[in-house]
Order: C-alpha cells, then sequence, then structure tokens
C-alpha cells in the first residue's frame, strides 16, 4: 500500500496537466451533450433583458481586457445581441479598461452589417438598430470612478458629447432625453475587475438604477453579496453563466458547446483532490512524522 | 485566407501556447517571448488608447472652446505637474496633484461607499426568520448564525476562552468555508478561462490544423532544446 500512497504522492503533476489538455480538446471537439441547469440570478438578468421597453435606456460597459475575455465572451456574444434586439430600446456602450474598445467593435462586428455607405467600425446596423440613432460608443473612460460619478449628476459633461470617433453626439443626446444617471433604465457590466462597481457606487444609491453585473470566476463571491444585498438585480458567473444565457436568449454559441468539458473537468479536480489527499495522509504525512522531510 | 490575418492567428496560437509551455516545467524561449509580447503590447495599447482618450475627450473640446471647458483645463494643469517627478529639484510641484486626485477618490468613493459597502451588506444580514418556507428560514438563521460566529473571530480584544471560544472556532470554520469557495470559484473562472481559449484554438478545422501544428513545435523545440542544446536554451532565455 506504501509503494501506491508513494506513487500518488508523488506523481510528475505534468501528467496531471496533460490529463487536462486532453479532456478538455476530447470533450470540446465531442462533446457529450449533458443536460444544463438554469441558476435563478441568470434567469432573473435574462427577464430583466426581455422586459426593457421601447424608449428604454441601457448602458452597457466594457470592463473587459485580453485576460478575462475568453472568459466573458459567452455571456457577451448573447446578453447584447439580447438587448440590441429589444425593439425602440437605446443603447450607450462605453469601457472603463483600454482593451475594452476592442471587445466592444468585436461584438457589434459579430452581430452587425455595415450600413450603407460605411466601410468600418462603429457604423453598424445591428438588429436593426442604427449607430448613432439607436446607439452610440463613448469609448474608454480612465479613472472610471470620478468618470462614472460624473455621469451620474450630468451624463453630458460627464461622457462628454463626442463618441470615441469624434462624432457629435448631441443629437442622440437630445433623441433619447439623457441628463442624469437617472434616466438610465439598466447598467450591465461585464467584469474582469469591478466595473459594475462603478455603477453600484453612483447610479444605485441615488437612483435605483437596476445593474446586471457579468463576472469572471473570481468576481463572482463578492457579485453574490452585491446580489444578495439587492444592490445587483442580476449576476451572470462565468462561463457557465455566459452558457446558460446562451441557452435560454437562444443566441447560442461556443460557451455552450463547452460545458461538457467545464463539468468533467470539475469531476477531475475533485478526483485529483482526493487523490491527492489519499497521497498526502498515507504516505508524505506519515514520512515527515517518522522525521524525514516534506 | 488574408495574408495578415493569417500571420495574426500563427501569432495568437503560437503566444497562446507559448504561455502554456511553461507547464513542461522547463523555461523556454516561446514562453519569454510570449509572456514578454503581452506585455509589452498591453502597455503599448494603454498608451496609444489614453492618448486618442486625450485628444478626443480633453483636447479637442478645450481647443474648441476653452472658457466653457475650464476644469478639464485645470484637469491637464494637474496631469502635467505630475510630471515633475522626474525632477528631484521640482518633484514638490506633483504632491499638489496627487493630493487633489486622492482627496476627489476619497470624497467620491466616500459618498456613497458608506451606503454600498456598509449599510447595505448590514441590511441583507438582517433576516425573517419566521412567515417564510422552512428552506429559507433554515438558510436566513445559518447566515445570521455565520455572520455573528466570524465577526466574533475577528475580535482581539480579549481572549477568545470558554464559550466565546467556542464561538470563535466556529467562526473559524466559517472562514474555511468561504476561502473553500472563493478558491472553487477561482478555479471554475480559470477553467472558464482555458476553455474559452482553447474554443478559440480548436475550431474551425484550418485553426484546430495550426493549434496541432505549433503544440508539437512548442513541445519538440523545448525538448530538442533541453536536451541537445542546453547553452543555446540559457542564451535565448531573458537573464
Amino acid at each position: 500500500m506504501t509503494s501506491v500512497f508513494e506513487f500518488l504522492a508523488t506523481m510528475d503533476r505534468r501528467i496531471w496537466h496533460a490529463f487536462t489538455f486532453i479532456i478538455v480538446i476530447v470533450l470540446l471537439l465531442f462533446p457529450l451533450g449533458l443536460p444544463l441547469a438554469i441558476s435563478a440570478e441568470t434567469q432573473v438578468s435574462y427577464n430583466i433583458v426581455h422586459a426593457l421597453k421601447p424608449g428604454d435606456i441601457v448602458m452597457i460597459n466594457y470592463n473587459i481586457a485580453a485576460f478575462g475575455w475568453d472568459e466573458l465572451k459567452g455571456q457577451v456574444l448573447s446578453v447584447v445581441p439580447h438587448v440590441m434586439s429589444q425593439p425602440g430600446v437605446k443603447v450607450i456602450f462605453l469601457t472603463d479598461m483600454d482593451q475594452g474598445m476592442i471587445y466592444i467593435e468585436q461584438t457589434l462586428a459579430a452581430y452587425g452589417k455595415l450600413m450603407e455607405g460605411k466601410t468600418s467600425a462603429p457604423w453598424y446596423d445591428v438588429f436593426g438598430k442604427k449607430y448613432l440613432q439607436d446607439y452610440v460608443v463613448l469609448g474608454y473612460f480612465p479613472g472610471a470612478t470620478s468618470a462614472w460619478a460624473a455621469m451620474a449628476v450630468d451624463f453630458r459633461k460627464g461622457a462628454g458629447t463626442v463618441d470615441w470617433y469624434k462624432n457629435d453626439i448631441t443629437p442622440f443626446y437630445n433623441a433619447i432625453g439623457i441628463k442624469t444617471g437617472q434616466d438610465v433604465d439598466l447598467a450591465i457590466s461585464f467584469d474582469c475587475t469591478g466595473g459594475a462597481d462603478n455603477f453600484r457606487n453612483h447610479f444605485f444609491p441615488v437612483f435605483g438604477t437596476p445593474i446586471i453585473a457579468g463576472e469572471i470566476g473570481v468576481n463572482v463571491p463578492g457579485a453574490i453579496n452585491n446580489y444578495n444585498a439587492g444592490q445587483y438585480k442580476g449576476i451572470i458567473k462565468s462561463t457557465r453563466g455566459g452558457a446558460e444565457y446562451q441557452y435560454i436568449s437562444g443566441f447560442k454559441g461556443k460557451a455552450l458547446l463547452s460545458m461538457d468539458a467545464y463539468s468533467a473537468i470539475h469531476v477531475y479536480l475533485i478526483l485529483l483532490i482526493v487523490l491527492g489527499n489519499i497521497g498526502y495522509f498515507g504516505w508524505e504525512r506519515t514520512r515527515v512524522k517518522k522525521g524525514g522531510t516534506a | 485566407m488574408d495574408i495578415v490575418l493569417f500571420l495574426g492567428t500563427v501569432l495568437a496560437t503560437l503566444i497562446t501556447f507559448g504561455l502554456f509551455s511553461i507547464l513542461t516545467g522547463v523555461d523556454n524561449p516561446f514562453y519569454a517571448f510570449a509572456e514578454h509580447s503581452y506585455v509589452g503590447t498591453a502597455i503599448g495599447f494603454l498608451a496609444v488608447i489614453t492618448v486618442v482618450y486625450l485628444q478626443t475627450k480633453v483636447f479637442a473640446p478645450i481647443i474648441a472652446d476653452p472658457m466653457s471647458n475650464i476644469l478639464p483645463l485645470i484637469s491637464v494643469i494637474l496631469g502635467l505637474m505630475m510630471l515633475t517627478r522626474v525632477s528631484s529639484k521640482y518633484a514638490w510641484i506633483a504632491r499638489i496633484p496627487i493630493t487633489v486626485s486622492i482627496a476627489v477618490g476619497v470624497g467620491i468613493t466616500t459618498r456613497t461607499g458608506v451606503i454600498t459597502n456598509i449599510i447595505a451588506q448590514i441590511k441583507a444580514t438582517i433576516l425573517p426568520l419566521w412567515g417564510i418556507d422552512w428552506f429559507t428560514t433554515l438558510t436566513n438563521i445559518a447566515v445570521i448564525i455565520f455572520v455573528v460566529t466570524t465577526l466574533i473571530f475577528f475580535q482581539y480584544t480579549t481572549r477568545r476562552t470558554g464559550p466565546l471560544g467556542k464561538v470563535s472556532q466556529v467562526g473559524r470554520l466559517v472562514l474555511y468555508a468561504g476561502f473553500g469557495a472563493l478558491f472553487a470559484q477561482t478555479f471554475m473562472g480559470r477553467i472558464g478561462l482555458f476553455l474559452g481559449r482553447m474554443e478559440t484554438m480548436l475550431f474551425p478545422d484550418t485553426q484546430l490544423q495550426m493549434t496541432l501544428i505549433v503544440i508539437a513545435v512548442v513541445l519538440l523545440g523545448t525538448y530538442i532544446l533541453r536536451r541537445r542544446y542546453p547553452d543555446l536554451l540559457n542564451r535565448l532565455l531573458p537573464q
């Protein structure tokens, strides 16, 4: 038995890494089609977006950088088209991370087609929504806390009257009638580092703005506290939340496809924890007690 | 395929698996290249995008109408004052914008932070214990017990002995459970990230072929360098 314990405790970790790669690659290429339960938080988020009415204003913040995009893209590529396909809803895109602009343009390009006579971003027609008529891209705001606080008090001064592409957006502001944060009907933030906090700190306490936070896994425990405290109306949790949203919204993508690998890897981790502990208690700990070194 | 797109895809695949190559346990030039490229590109991009921001949102309005944009003008001056840190003689000037920046930040944050981070969180733990279904009652009781015991764990003014010690022990276990959940969520997130990247690397079929070639190149390259040319491997690594 000792040799089994020793084998488990001293096994080369590269073998486990290799197994991780193999499991993921095999299950991504040949998914099993395991069932997917929809969490209450994702369902609530979907219901909020689905209940948007014509004339409602939605702010979408991309707190996204390259290090989190692969985790968030499942939810971004299902929530944004869901919002954009709601008739009459006006959308304001912005980002508090420098790389956020890359992903805003990527999202619009994924679902939009270039407007007549236009050749590049941001002039997309996305589900019938036209740039500068139904949506705008405000661009990047460094120093997010100050920027969001300023937008809450006076949107036009805080956000400026030109978009990221130097177009005058005063006619857009006039058309949708936005003056302060009070006029925003829904705030959505896809977060690598905590962009939803800007809405939670500057919009929610003053205006009670509903917030949906799409979070990477590391942020989820904190977001759940805010959700339970009623400060977030909905949360979408990591790739899993993205897959759930893809399923219920009908904007299906690869996050849904990856859920089999996702489940399998979690089972695999539990197995590793069990095996690692058997090895530790059966061999390494006993050895240390007998006077050896760890 | 467009040649630029093709080269971009090759580079992306190489950088992805270059970064993963550290899992082989061998420091190698693919990893070093990927790591340095990522950091360099991110910083370069930040610099460019910040300049675009300043151009679009700050300088353009000031130039167009300086009198209506006094506050942005002041912020630009404060920003420039920060740069005086590079001179030992005039470094003291930088203290002024730093002070203003901290004061504004603290002012803005505490204005609502008390409500969102303290009062709302306390309110969220004041929960009903009756008039609701049994499961919610149990959950609410658990939340109250966990909050109280954890808070007791963090009181250091008296010795935690007797009943207080037992309650404190419960608080410690709750913290363990909390850290466990945090670790699990972190793992969940990292796996999500890994899966997302692998999706990009495996689809469509042309990408899959490129991925397999790059994996083979990285693994074989690292193996050959380590076994046959250790001196070259050392020279290729950053000092």
